[in-house]
């Protein structure tokens, strides 16, 4: 039973991507923001309904472990890669002028993860007692 | 006369291998740097630098181990705060991937509108789609390993 569940989930998922990606893509192409936003919020909202819908529990333990360790794992690889490609595209704006923009952006987005994490380090901290 | 906390403690990190790996990354960084800028005065300090943190090394061959791999019976992080870790990654690295792919899509589709946005579009998209690999690539093999 708890097998169906997790299989019916994970077909819905996978409708579901495949609904958002075909909008999403289309939208991008004809360059209208609306449809894709709109995409995106069904989506969420389906998976979301779906998900409260069933009282089984739809991830096991050991899932969900090892998804926290790979987050750590990728937070970690993934915040010094931008922070460093950030860098050094901006250092080097006078021969890559064209990628400066990049530069910025990846350094700019260096710093939210960084703010969010620790936002959730506090929270987290607090709710597991500091 | 007694040397204060403070002081106690930076003199710990010059003895323990943290101030060897610090100094062995900014090596790094400043070769990498010096290759990238093409810059030969950046390329001859890492050189030396490298060269000089070649023969400590040498020097201590013997505690190699113990200095990069550290002892192993020292506990560096207790179970609460890896859960902590754990559960923020988790979270952080969620949002902020869904926020950069729909921030990269709303920026390449309203391209005819703010045109000069539209390479930041671009980055945040690959940029998302980049974290997305390395999570799934990790989790991949954390699903084999246990």
């Amino acid at each position: 039973m708890k097998g169906d569940f997790m299989k019916n989930y994970k077909i819905l998922r996978i409708i579901v991507t495949i609904f958002v990606a075909i909008v999403v893509g289309l939208s991008v192409t004809f360059g209208t923001v609306l449809p894709a936003i709109l995409a995106i919020v069904i989506g969420a909202m389906v998976s979301y309904i779906y998900k409260k819908s069933t009282d089984e529990i739809l991830e096991d333990e050991r899932i969900a472990r090892v998804s926290e360790k790979a987050s750590r794992i990728a937070i970690v690889v993934f915040s010094i890669s931008i922070a460093l490609i950030g860098m050094f595209l901006i250092i080097l704006r006078s021969e890559y002028s064209d990628y400066t923009q990049a530069g910025f952006t990846l350094a700019y987005s260096s710093v939210v993860l960084l703010a969010l994490y620790y936002i959730f380090y506090g929270y987290y901290n607090k709710k597991y007692g500091s | 006369m007694q040397p204060s906390g403070t002081v106690m403690k930076i003199l710990a990190i010059f003895e323990s291998g943290l101030f060897i790996k610090i100094l062995s990354v900014f090596i790094t960084s400043l070769l990498v740097s010096g290759l990238i800028l093409l810059n030969i005065y950046v390329i001859t300090l890492a050189i030396i630098l490298s060269s000089a943190f070649c023969i400590v090394l040498y020097i201590n061959r013997d505690q190699l181990k113990e200095i990069f791999h550290g002892d192993s019976s020292a506990i560096v992080e207790d179970e609460r705060t890896q859960l902590i870790n754990e559960k923020a990654s988790t979270m952080t690295l969620g949002i902020l991937i869904a926020v950069m792919i729909y921030m990269g899509i709303i920026l390449v589709a309203m391209r005819s509108s703010y045109p000069q946005f539209l390479q930041a579009g671009y980055t945040l998209f690959l940029v998302g789609l980049f974290g997305f690999i390395m999570y799934f690539t990790s989790r991949a093999y954390y699903s084999r390993k246990y």
